[in-house]
Order: structure tokens, then sequence, then C-alpha cells
């Protein structure tokens, strides 16, 4: 399915956009019949847990990690605050780090399963597993498509007791209700999303971006209104759920938002040279989910452009479908929240952008483009390569590596990029799956065998 | 040829002479050099883990802050340094360290507002139990003086792990 293109327009930012000249045409299935068992996506996250596990217990046997989740290795972190909601509900402090920063919906489910701390991770990872392969199904993302990205090591959050998992599930809910013009999936995984994680501040612009661009497409105003306004709504209850929960608990409505600041969240500017405080091992992470965010950012611009253009001038405007537009308004919104409110930091960043439905979605739009020529690889890697500078790579600003050894280090970062931004045309792309399946998952383990020691990884 | 080649020579020579006028040493110690001076020793020497000789520089655990290092800049830079090169070698038992800085503070006596810079050691040292280099590059504003009190300490902000520092060396660039 095609749609209208002004040849010749936008060829400034064409090498960043091109592949938004087709609807995303995802790759068909090929009839049951004729695939092996592992090349659907049930299948897929059943060969990943197969690999997982031979890895894993590879690994452990040699000693080369040295923990796995139990019982006395996960209360750990967050844990702790979300283990003292489940036992005691929200307590505040407005001068201190309280639990009420988080979000009611995990400790509370978790209270009711009645599980202990390994029963909760393993819980976590079976919600993940199903709503991975329940995605990946209704994307139809290419099986070794599927195969990489379930080894994203941030997918580490997804076997401990954090709420990772129920987000991921509901927003999954969220992406597959827009795809499928499912009204009641996307309320469900809106209210789900808005009760596990401060999603509102994250999904509120998304969502009003997604309706601007699916009121535009012809026919869709009336339909894209009423979706805008459902979701605002949903958004807004769950604000005031949480907020009357910790009303009730507390005596303060807004502590969720207050407590913030004691974790460092608020309104600043971004300091160079930018850092991660979870260190070198995380570090590269977070730059290619502060990398996706860019690119976010300069899609959506470029959107945003058209769309003008389109309300001037009645130039025809790109069909984009909604549940990329939300995702890469959900990218935006979080690089944004990243950069304005870290200081520089970044924290997290790989975990809210990487761990998440929306990456997937993003990364299967582009997987399903037409092939690039290479002058738009040049520049896609000269502008990253510029990009790492505000790490300050070039002037001395990576504390501990000398330039040529920063070089190094975020070239790797660059050319483990390339492998996702290039996936459908590499040459040797069933190899370079594999390694970099490998790859991710040694580090995946590695992370979390540090965060079960209670390192810094997070 | 000839021009380019005289060219290079003079540029390395200009090099050769420019270079002890431009930087100079603020601090370098090994922590060897207390030993038969003081009885006892300073409490944040100690002999349990060593780079080079027998004592290093520790932050003992549960300990938010180690010893302080303090000079006025001018003490050991005829000039005020625009830039600064610290670096050393770090001990960590574990990465259970939490967030240990290096801090380097020029205490500028509320002429102006205090420099504070800092190597964020749990971001850079990932190998444990071994001794590390580590090292960072610190811009200086171009209005300190020679009297501003140059420090340096450790920072423990959640009072982890021991942690220990051997071979410290701070360096002063124009």
């Amino acid at each position: 399915m095609t749609f209208g293109w002004k040849a010749g327009a936008n060829a400034g930012c064409v090498f960043l956009f091109s592949y938004f000249r087709l609807m995303p045409a995802s790759p068909a299935l090929l009839p049951s019949s004729s695939r092996p068992w592992y090349q659907n996506a049930a299948g897929v996250v059943l060969l990943h847990l197969l690999l997982l596990a031979a890895l894993t217990s590879a690994l452990y046997a040699f000693g080369i990690i040295r923990y796995l989740p139990a019982e006395d290795t996960l209360m750990r972190w967050d844990v702790l605050w979300y283990d003292q909601i489940r036992q005691g509900g929200y307590q505040y402090s407005a001068d201190n780090l309280s639990n009420s920063a988080f979000f009611p919906l995990f400790p509370y489910f978790w209270r009711v399963t009645g599980l202990g701390l390994l029963g909760m991770g393993l819980l976590n990872a079976s919600i993940f597993l199903v709503a991975a392969a329940w995605l990946a199904h209704r994307l139809q993302v290419p099986f070794r498509l599927q195969l990489l990205w379930l080894s994203t090591p941030s997918f580490l959050f997804m076997i401990v007791p954090y709420t990772e998992a129920l987000f991921f599930a509901f927003a999954a809910l969220v992406v597959v209700g827009v795809q499928r013009r499912q009204l009641l999936w996307w309320i469900l995984g809106l209210l789900g999303c808005g009760l596990s994680r401060s999603a509102s501040t994250m999904f509120t612009p998304a969502l009003l971006f997604m309706v601007l661009l699916w009121a535009t497409q012809p026919g869709q105003l009336r339909r894209a209104l009423v979706w805008g306004a459902t979701g605002l709504l949903t958004l807004a209850l769950t604000v005031g759920v949480v907020a009357f929960i910790q009303w009730k608990q507390v005596g303060e409505p807004f502590a969720f938002a207050l407590a913030q600041k004691h974790w460092g969240h608020f309104l600043q500017w971004p300091r160079l040279y930018f850092n991660d405080p979870s260190g070198t091992n995380v570090l590269w992470l977070d730059a290619t989910a502060l990398w996706w965010g860019v690119a976010a950012i300069g899609t959506c611009c470029w959107l945003a452009w058209r769309w003008l253009q389109h309300v001037r001038r009645r130039q025809l405007f790109p069909a984009i479908p909604p549940e990329v537009v939300f995702s890469l308004g959900y990218c935006v919104c979080v690089c944004l929240f990243m950069l304005s409110h870290q200081g520089g930091s970044m924290w997290n960043f790989g975990r809210y952008v990487l761990a998440t439905p929306f990456f997937l979605v993003v990364l299967n739009y582009v997987a399903a483009q037409p092939a690039w020529p290479r002058r738009y690889y040049a520049l896609l890697l000269a502008g990253t390569l510029l990009l790492w500078q505000v790490f300050g790579i070039y002037t001395q600003g990576f504390d501990s590596f000398t330039t040529p050894q920063a070089v190094w280090y975020f070239g790797l970062v660059t050319a483990y990029l390339a492998v996702y931004v290039a996936w459908r045309q590499l040459r040797w792309q069933r190899e370079a799956t594999m390694l970099l399946y490998v790859f991710n998952l040694v580090v995946m383990l590695h992370l979390l065998d540090g965060w079960l020691q209670f390192y810094v990884v997070q | 040829m000839r021009s380019v080649s005289l060219l290079t020579g003079l540029l390395l020579l200009a090099g050769c002479t420019s270079y002890p006028d431009n930087s100079c040493v603020l601090l370098q110690s090994d922590f060897e050099q207390f030993e038969g001076w003081m009885h006892p020793l300073p409490p944040f020497l100690s002999t349990e883990q060593a780079h080079s000789g027998h004592y290093s520089y520790r932050v003992v655990e549960g300990t938010d802050f180690g010893s302080k290092f303090q000079q006025p800049l001018g003490v050991s830079c005829a000039f005020v340094p625009r830039k600064l090169l610290l670096s050393g070698w770090v001990y960590l038992p574990s990465g259970r360290i939490g967030s240990t800085k290096l801090v380097v503070e020029i205490n500028c006596q509320g002429r102006r507002k205090n420099v504070w810079e800092c190597l964020e050691v749990q971001e850079v040292v990932k190998r444990y139990g071994k001794w590390e280099y580590v090292q960072k590059i610190i811009r200086l504003p171009a209005d300190l003086e020679s009297t501003d009190i140059l420090q340096l300490y450790v920072w423990h902000v959640e009072a982890g792990d021991p942690t220990w520092f051997d071979d410290l060396r701070l360096e002063g660039w124009r």
C-alpha cells in the first residue's frame, strides 16, 4: 500500500525519513505448514528460552556469572520500595526519599498474588514472554529480528520484581489496540500503563501527536478524536486513582510527583558532558537509547513540518500507522524528559526505551522499509559520530578513557546500532543477528549478575 | 620541502622548550612519605593494599569522607592553571561501593562560587579486586587566583565498601 509523496521535497532530511514512503508492509509470514516450529512468534520465544537457559547454565557452571535470581538475591534496589508498598502501603516524606514515587499497580498485584521474590520474578518473566510473543505475532516481526530483539540486555528487569513486565504487557495492549483498532484494548492498556508507571507524562504528548496525524488521514477525523478523547480521559483517570490512593494513605494526593525531586528528577539544564552513574558497562545501552530518542525527535519534527505543509498547502501527508507515531512520540517524550530532568545523566534511559514494546514497533517499522542507499548511511554515521560528543569523547571529557579509547568505545556502539538500523539490508544478516544475540545475552546475564550483588546497573 | 623540515624542527623545538612552563605538579603522592615522621601513622594510611610501596590511602567502610589534601594553588604552581589532569590508581573490592567520588574542589574563599568537580569512580572502574588506573581532565574558570585553596578528597556518598587509592597525581596546565 502506497501513499502520495511529493517528489523532490525535503531533500535535506530525506535520508532519515525516506522509510515513510511506504506504509509498513510487514513481511508476510509463510503458510504455517511450510515453516519450522520456531518460525512463529511463540516458537521464537520458546527457542529464545532454550538458548537463554543453555547459555545461563553454561556461564553459571563455569563461574563466569556467580548469582542467579533467588529468594536471597532478589531483594535489591527498587524491589525494596515495591516490597515496602506491598507490605505496608505508601509512606511519604517531604524531605527525603520515599516509596510514594512508585506507582501502585505492581506492588498491589504482588500483594494479591501472595508470591515471594522468586515467584514474583518468574511470574513477571512469564507475563513478559507471553506479551512479547503476542506483540511480535501481531506486528508480524520477522523471526530473526524477534530473536535479536528478545535478547535486548535491558530485559534483565523482566525477571526481577519490578514493574517493567506489567508495563510491557499493558503497553503491548496499547500498541496492538491501536493497530487492530480495538478501543477496549487501548483503554485497558492505557489504564494499566498509567497505574504501573508515571506513563501519563510520557503518553499524553505522544497521544496528542498521534491523534493530530491520524485525524489528517482521509476519513479518520472522527475516529482519531474518539480515540484521543478516550485516551486522555483514561490517563486522567489513572492520575486520579493514584492521587486518591496516596491521598488516602499519606494525605498528599500528588506525593508521586512531589517525591520525584528526591530521586534527582527535577527540571534542570543538561550539563555537558553527559554521564551515566551505572558506568561504562551500561552507558553504551543508554547511549543507544539516546540515539533512538534523538532519531525519534528528528522524525517527529519532520512529521510535524509535513503536517503543517499539509494544513497550509494541502500537500499529501504520509500515512504513518498511528501505533508507530505513538511509539515515536513515546521515545521523544522519554528523551526530552531525560534531557530536561536528569541534568545530563543518562541513567535508566535504556530501560525506559529499549525495555518497552515501543522500541519493537519502531525497530520493526524500520526493518520493513525499502533499502536505503549507502549515502543515507554515511550521513547517519556522520550524525551519530557527532552525537557522541555529548559524552565528550573528542575533548577528553569521557573520564578515564583517552580520546582514542573513547572513540573506539563509541565506534563499537555505532557498529552495534548500525546492525539494528541496517538489519534488513545486511549481507550477513544471519551471522550478525546471532553474533549480537549471543553478545546481548552475555551482557544481560553479566548485568543481572551485578544487579543481584547490589551493583549499580540501573 | 626544506622549509617544511625547518618549520617542523622549529615546532618540535618550541614544544620541547615550552613544556616545563606549561604544566606543574600540584600533588604527587604514593603515600610512602609519612613513614617515620608520624607516630602513630594517620588513620587514612593503609597497608592492606598498595599499588606501589607499602601504603595506600583508604576510605573505610561506612565512612562518608576520606582525609582531605589542601593547599593554595600558588604553592606548587607558578601560574594559575586552566586545566587539571587528575590521575591515580584505585582498588575496589566489589561493585558494592555505592557512589564514590574523587573530588577536586577549589575554595575561592567567598570571592566566587567554589569550583567542584569529581571523578565518579564507580562509573569507570568495573574490575574488582585489582588496581585500576583512572584519570580525569578538569577545566577551570579563568578567574581563579593563586591564593585559592585546592582540595582533594574522596566522598563516599552512600558509604559503601572500603576503597583504596594510590599514586595520586594532580597536574596543572595553563
